[in-house]
């Protein structure tokens, strides 16, 4: 169906080749996972299979892919559009129409699809992706994760014979994710589509993959390609999701890859059952006394004690065009402590986030900061004390290099710095991300990945008290986000509150004390991720599903408690 | 509920908005007080028919900087330049400047005359008028109606104009984003130089979402073409249509009458080879778009409207010309041209009396679903 020969490719003015040789077939019905470090050139290779490189992109393409048996090189995206559909990573930069029916059948316009086709098709792809309720809406009112799913669908809706997404999950909560990713299994089993994906978070779809093909390396040299089936490729490689890990750790063989295959080994070896389990004594041993914990042990101790919170909301209502976003939501964020806000997609977590740093007004109720009402707080002082780091890091990012955009952030500070002082400070944030490589690039030319990083390094190298994150794992590899789970520990121990609006359960298990779950716009449930991932179906990470009746949640905590018990 | 808003709002035929702007374009004139009833009718107009989109909503911009021209355009033709002033009715003196080489070492200031001012008023009116009903054909026409009855040929051009439709309400939005983002960062905003901030991320900000929204659109087939076969022979015919084209024209121009026909020729040529080059799998259309009654009245309102003006104008009729020298005087104002200039209220007039709206149109395109299933 789609075959690489003998591929090198180099952007424009670029100093080293994007891909070099590279030789691959992709069968037709396969499922093909495509993983990598971000910015080692999986979107790169993605835009090969329609001709967007080289057709739109220019520089030096050597070699050839064919696709469906006609060569990239003589057919240009539009004319491929038929055969392959594409799914961009940004979804807010791929709608065309304004209005979400119109957009599904923008593609199929082109395509000259008859309309009684058209509109059965459009009720098909509506259903799929379950976003009927959202048909006559304009896409600017849409919710990123919202924005995502009507993407695909406008793509799934042109019926191409091969679909190729780059990240389509990286904004979907975890329910909206499953539902996507199952209807591409659909498709794939029943109609035989041919389906070239890109996803960091492995767990979502590894065990429907035929194929991985996984990039090694980074934007400094040609990336290193290998392919195989999953089972053989995830053996040796890093970059795994927590169930391959701890099957890793523990020797299992053949590796599992599914929570189903996975379940045979904790059964066989008796690692579970419904007795086993004394969640809190398990919790203490793995994590020390959190003060999550400490907070939140049995509902009936008076929690007088109680510091004054950093930051909270009280009784909060925000509106929007007419619209209520958060309805008398209350949440509270002391030092030392990570809250994650979690929830379905369009339930209000970004607003709430910006309602805490005082950037959306706030309707009824009211934000306090150590006791302050926040709109009484100076700018400055807010902005000294509060680090946020919004959803796209682009609105953030604009000196010419990644250097350049730590030391600006200091030099907002009221108080000066010596300038060897900032150096000193800027080397070492960027070390804490791992980012001194790129200290000198163009933080426009990094890939999504990096780029979220270096957002997050001009904001902590100030070093706020309170660091309010909005998504931070978009776009991150496993190695990074590991890195981020460190980063965040780290900032917990030294007395920081962190609140990270987040999809990632993974996550979320790593690093939270406490969970708040927002639904349309008020506070569902809130409580330590033990108690609430465990008894989810969709919250729940690989680990806490693994192991039901203990309270495991992540790989780390698993290996501790399996070596304590002997 | 809010569906219906949508397009109760705005249910005319998409072909019925350019008639009525080149109606519009046409009846501007160089009388104030004809122009000034050309744009209370556009903002009537807006007021009735807009759309929800984020670019309908971007009226009361036109109308701003509109009314900014005026001020500066009457402001400059006030100044006397090069000591040379016109009209009687002196109004005071400005001292003599003489401008920098650079800007030409012209003599600047003078006698300042009423007439002068009123001219440059006159002017600006008109101008304003031009902005307005441009700006009113943005505020209700449904773009992306009309994109997508754009001819093959002119891929590139609606390519374009759906980046900048599309450019414009991100960079709003996005603009908020960054404004933010910087200010949580710690941005104080002092003076004009602490814009940077905003600006660079905006810049490089636009082109990236374009080059992505580009991508998208190839990728999803739009400006599908066949390749026809003899590309090469279409393709030396429409260099000989151009040529042809540009002969004739020059031809024409320089007063020679077969020129026009050797133009016409070269045009017609080009024109049909465009289209064979553009050639192509038909697109379809999803939505049926129903010519009603209402879509008719504006029509014809729209068409007399224009042939009327357009003849005024040749005539030299209607008291559409206001000339402020010698001497100010009261410009004319003909009945007759004003009640017909009344047409380009139709489409609000059909709004406000609700004439056979939305809700028909929306039960027709549901009957026409169950008919194309069955």
């Amino acid at each position: 169906m789609i075959r690489f020969e003998h591929v090198s490719y180099t952007y424009p003015q670029a100093g080293h080749p994007a891909l070099q040789d590279l030789s691959l077939t992709i069968a037709e019905g396969d499922f093909v996972l495509v993983v990598g470090a971000s910015g080692s050139g999986k979107s790169t290779f993605l835009r090969c299979v329609n001709g967007l490189v080289p057709h739109f992109y220019g520089g030096h393409f050597a070699g050839r892919v064919l696709v469906n048996g006609h060569d990239t090189r003589d057919h240009e995206p539009r004319q491929l559009a038929a055969t392959v559909g594409f799914v961009f990573q940004d979804p807010e930069a791929q709608m065309v129409v304004e209005i979400v029916e119109d957009e599904l059948a923008f593609g199929m316009e082109n395509l000259g699809v008859p309309r009684p086709v058209m509109r059965r098709r459009v009720e098909e792809v509506l259903d799929q992706l379950e976003i009927a309720h959202l048909r006559r809406r304009r896409v600017t009112t849409l919710s990123g994760g919202e924005r995502q799913r009507v993407a695909i669908a406008a793509v799934l809706a042109m019926q191409p014979r091969v679909l190729v997404l780059d990240e389509p999950t990286s904004q979907l909560d975890p329910h909206a994710a499953e539902e996507v990713l199952t209807a591409l299994q659909k498709l794939n089993a029943d109609l035989g589509l041919t389906i070239v994906l890109s996803e960091h978070r492995l767990e979502r779809v590894v065990q429907y993959a035929d194929q991985l093909i996984v990039f090694e390396g980074d934007a400094a040299a040609p990336p290193i390609i290998t392919a195989g089936p999953p089972r053989e490729m995830l053996r040796q490689s890093p970059l795994v999701p927590p169930l391959v890990e701890l099957g890793q750790a523990l020797g299992w063989e053949p590796l599992p890859l599914t929570l189903k295959e996975g379940r045979r080994y904790v059964l066989s070896h008796a690692l579970d059952n419904p007795d086993i389990s004394t969640p809190s004594v398990i919790a203490e041993t793995v994590r020390g006394k959190g003060l999550g914990e400490r907070l939140w042990p049995r509902r009936a101790e008076p929690r007088r004690e109680l510091p004054l919170p950093v930051l909270a909301a009280e009784a909060v209502s925000v509106g929007r065009g007419g619209q209520n976003i958060l309805r008398d939501v209350s949440v509270a964020l002391y030092s030392g402590e990570t809250v994650a806000l979690m929830g379905r997609n369009g339930s209000g977590k970004t607003t709430l986030l910006r309602a805490l740093n005082g950037l959306d007004p706030v309707a009824h109720g009211r934000v306090l900061r150590a006791g302050q009402n926040i709109t009484a707080v100076p700018a400055e002082v807010r902005a000294q004390e509060i680090g946020y780091v919004p959803q796209d890091p682009r609105a953030l990012l604009f000196h010419e290099t990644v250097a350049d955009e730590l030391i600006w952030t200091l030099k907002q500070r009221a108080s000066t710095h010596p300038s060897t002082a900032i150096e000193e400070r800027v080397r070492q944030t960027l070390g804490l991300l791992g980012l001194e490589h790129l200290a000198k690039a163009h933080p426009r030319d990094l890939s999504g990945g990096e780029q979220q990083r270096v957002a997050l390094a001009a904001i902590l190298v100030a070093e706020p008290q309170i660091l309010l994150l909005d998504e931070p794992t978009r776009g991150l590899d496993y190695r990074h986000k590991a890195h981020l789970t460190q980063l965040l520990r780290k900032l917990q121990r030294t007395g920081r509150a962190v609140m990270i609006v987040t999809h990632d359960v993974e996550l979320v298990a790593a690093t939270a004390d406490r969970i708040v779950l927002l639904g349309s716009g008020q506070v569902v449930v809130s409580g330590p991720p033990r108690e609430l991932l465990n008894d989810s179906l969709i919250f729940s990470s690989q680990i806490g599903k693994l192991f039901r009746h203990r309270a495991w949640l992540t790989v780390e905590e698993a290996l501790r408690g399996m070596r304590d018990e002997g | 509920m809010h569906d219906h808003q949508l397009s109760a709002k705005n249910s005319f035929h998409s072909l019925v908005w350019p008639l009525w702007l080149a109606a519009g374009l046409t009846a501007i004139s160089w009388n104030p007080l004809l122009n000034v009833l050309i744009i209370a009718q556009a903002v009537l107009v807006v007021i009735t028919c807009h759309t929800e989109s984020p670019v309908g909503r971007a009226f009361g911009l036109f109308v701003r900087w509109g009314a900014a021209l005026v001020v500066l355009r009457t402001v400059l033709a006030g100044v006397p330049v090069g000591g040379i002033s016109y009209g009687s009715t002196m109004l005071f003196t400005l001292p003599q400047l003489q401008l920098p080489i650079w800007l030409g070492g012209l003599h600047v200031g003078g006698t300042v005359t009423l007439e002068m001012i009123l001219g440059g008023f006159v002017g600006g009116i008109r101008l304003w008028t031009l902005i307005l009903i441009f700006g009113a054909f943005n505020a209700v026409a449904d773009h992306y109606g009309l994109l997508r009855r754009t001819p093959r040929m002119l891929f590139h051009a609606g390519l374009a104009t759906t980046i900048a439709l599309t450019f414009v309400p991100q960079v709003i939005l996005q603009l908020q984003a960054i404004r933010d983002a910087q200010r949580v960062r710690g941005h104080r905003f002092r003076s004009w130089r602490d814009g940077l901030p905003l600006i660079v991320p905006l810049l490089a900000g636009g082109p990236e979402r374009s080059i992505q929204l580009a991508e998208a659109m190839d990728s999803r087939g739009y400006g599908r073409t066949a390749e026809p076969r003899g590309k090469l022979t279409i393709e030396i015919g429409l260099i000989f249509g151009a040529a042809l084209l540009a002969i004739g024209l020059y031809l024409g121009l320089t007063g020679d009458r077969r020129g026009w026909i050797g133009a016409a020729a070269g045009a017609g040529l080009a024109i049909t080879l465009m289209h064979r080059l553009a050639a192509g799998p038909p697109r379809s259309r999803y939505t049926r778009e129903y010519w009603q009654r209402r879509d008719t009245l504006v029509a014809l309102a729209s068409v007399v409207l224009l042939l009327a003006m357009a003849a005024l104008h040749w005539l030299r009729l209607g008291g559409l010309l206001y000339i402020t020298q010698p001497r100010v005087s009261l410009p004319p104002f003909e009945p007759a041209t004003g009640v017909l200039l009344l047409l380009l209220s139709v489409p609000a007039l059909i709004q406000l009396v609700g004439l056979e709206g939305a809700h028909e149109r929306q039960q027709r395109v549901q009957h026409s679903t169950v008919a194309d299933r069955t």
